[in-house]
């Protein structure tokens, strides 16, 4: 089984980010690294090309051609990768993100793709979906758990008050939901491979996409404005007088805690 | 030239990092030290990175690595305040790796003098290099400056510098250990009696393993004191008093920015020891030769002195509840205190440059 998982490449959150100006969006400029959220999908289908046999391909976009979270990824144990590279990519939205995706994914011929349900720069969390519906496959979210069973995947996708047992036939895009495996440590022996493994890099004009499609001009999302978090207004002060416990459980009978 | 750090040695420290981060955090640190034990999985978890073989070849399942990539482990090790044997037994590793494959390690002291290689009379020593290499066994030994095996305690094989030229190799059965308390707790710092015959020498370098436990000792202070300052800079800004932080006063900013000071003078200095211990061969060859002595002991020197500086600092900036053993700063200034001290002091290493003038 072929499993390709769709990772990006984001700004260190440990780092402070900022956002352009001009275009409201995060400043890309300094080193981009696997996408914490990306890793329990590499993590995933690597434990199921470990189970059923198989290989797991990476594929993701950026436009400065950038390969650091990649190379993370590979020395997880990923066997190859795609990285569509374009400057016309600069400024794509989440529909023009899936539609670069499902073109690089349709040159992988996976049977099976996995995504997270959302990055931790973005939080569209529209993507997989989109990818889904592109490549006209059917497609289930939220998964906790997926076992591969023949030529259907069983999934255990995560609720708000438990979990669904799903059945999917391949191929299908599944988006998993973070913190449900612990994504391996890269090897040393890992990261030392991981140099030697296949990274092809496409053009959009390699995957036939119009560049009107992407990038600003595509866009049909716009930032309009971006403002500062509200400061948190200060708690109430409460002076014992011999009544503050009754003040608490009211306060948390409001809050519907007790 | 490439003078700085590659991305794969950057990729082998951040990976490390964050394994450290997750695996052994300061409560960790704090139930290793209260339970006497080592942490749950970890030193397996240190084997399955790899960390564990960066001296052996790729021949006998290492990763034939240098020990550039040794010193940038072991600055992540103080980071962590990591109670393990990891400096220990990777100097181990390491003689070993230089008695079964001579290439790799023997310096052009060993080579000079061919009474000095020992005909090892161990056979199941291949066997006991590729367990120490895959977590089976420990690993502890001597250097020649010192009488005492850090971590007796956890070590199932000594490596014993018995004279300045070579080495033996001793099960723990085999052996009278006395156990002393430090007040790095984990560390049991422990005397060896031992019988050394002609069974138990198996030659190796003690000079060359001395430089190398001298590095990795180097780049643990490094982390170490990159961790002190990081933590009181973090503290002092947080800390007010006549309703500011305390961290705008000069008294302390000065103190901090001194610290500072002393950790980026050391930095290079210890990589560029460890890039000369790499390349001792070629080196030693020309006509720079007792140059890696003299780099080694800058590096150890200066290395230990910022830990030092940033543990005294550390404590005077936090007040006086860095004394307690509540705070989690205590682990940190011991393990200053100690790395500064082990492999040879500031002082034993200034000297040591001073003869070699």
């Amino acid at each position: 089984m072929k499993i390709a998982v769709c990772v990006k490449q984001i700004p260190d959150p440990a780092e402070e980010g900022s956002l352009d100006d001009a275009t409201k969006t995060l400043k890309r400029e300094g080193k981009l690294i696997l996408d914490d959220s990306d890793a329990y999908g590499v993590e995933m289908a690597l434990q199921l090309a470990d189970s059923a046999g198989g290989e797991v391909v990476l594929v993701s976009m950026a436009p400065n051609g950038e390969t650091n979270g990649l190379r993370t990824a590979l020395a997880m144990g990923a066997e190859s990768a795609i990285l569509v590279s374009d400057p016309a990519l600069q400024g794509t939205d989440a529909l023009g993100t899936a539609k670069v995706l499902a073109a690089a994914l349709k040159t992988a011929s996976p049977d099976l793709i996995l995504t997270a349900t959302e990055s931790t720069d973005g939080y569209t969390g529209t993507v997989p979906e989109q990818i889904a519906e592109l490549l006209e496959w059917p497609s289930v979210t939220f998964a906790k758990s997926i076992t591969i069973d023949g030529d259907k995947v069983k999934v255990e996708r995560q609720t708000e008050v438990g979990y669904d047992e799903v059945e999917c036939p391949t191929p299908c895009v599944v988006s998993v939901t973070a913190g449900v495996v612990e994504p391996r440590y890269p090897s040393f022996k890992g990261i030392m491979a991981a140099k030697s493994k296949p990274l092809e890099e496409k053009t959009i004009a390699d995957l036939g996409i119009d560049a009107s499609q992407i990038g600003w001009e595509g866009a049909r999302q716009e930032i309009v404005d971006v403002a500062e978090v509200p400061a948190r207004e200060a708690g109430e002060v409460i002076t014992d007088e011999g009544d503050a416990h009754e003040k608490i459980v009211d306060f948390l009978k409001e809050m519907k805690v007790v | 030239m490439q003078f700085e750090i590659t991305s794969d040695q950057k990729l082998f420290a951040d990976t490390f990092r964050s394994l450290l981060e997750a695996k052994c955090s300061s409560d960790d640190v704090r139930k290793s030290w209260e339970e006497g034990a080592p942490i749950e999985n970890l030193w397996h978890e240190i084997s399955e990175m790899g960390a564990l073989s960066i001296f052996a070849s790729e021949a006998d399942g290492g990763l034939g690595l240098s020990e550039v990539e040794m010193a940038l482990l072991m600055e992540e090790a103080g980071r962590a305040a990591l109670p393990e044997p990891f400096l220990e037994h990777t100097v181990a590793v390491s003689i070993l790796a230089s008695i079964l494959s001579p290439s790799l390690g023997n310096s052009n002291s060993t080579k000079k003098s061919g009474d000095k290689i020992i005909k090892n009379q161990i056979a199941e020593l291949p066997e006991i290099f590729e367990k120490a290499i895959s977590e089976e066994i420990i690993l502890s030994p001597t250097n020649i400056n010192s009488e005492y095996v850090a971590y007796g305690n956890r070590a199932d094989f000594f490596l014993l510098a018995h004279r300045p030229d070579h080495f033996h190799l001793l099960e723990k059965d085999a052996v009278t250990l006395h156990t002393q308390k430090s007040i790095d707790e984990p560390r049991n710092p422990t005397k060896v009696e031992y019988d050394p015959s002609k069974e138990t020498a198996v030659g190796g370098d003690p000079a060359l393993a001395f430089n190398r436990g001298a590095v990795g000792a180097a780049a643990i202070c490094l982390g170490t004191a990159q961790k002190l300052l990081d933590t009181t800079v973090e503290y002092v800004k947080e800390r007010k008093q006549f309703g500011t932080s305390v961290g705008t006063q000069q008294a302390v900013k000065h103190h901090l920015a001194n610290v500072a000071i002393s950790i980026e003078h050391a930095r290079p200095n210890v990589y560029a020891a460890a890039w000369h211990l790499a390349c001792r061969d070629d080196l030693n060859a020309g006509e720079v030769a007792g140059e890696v002595d003299k780099a080694v002991s800058s590096a150890k020197a200066l290395a230990s002195d910022a830990a030092n500086l940033a543990a005294k600092q550390a404590l005077q900036c936090h007040g006086a509840i860095a004394y307690t053993i509540e705070n989690d700063l205590n682990f940190w200034m011991k393990q200053a205190w100690v790395a500064a001290n082990s492999w040879g002091n500031s002082a034993f290493h200034l000297n040591r440059i001073s003869n070699s003038l």
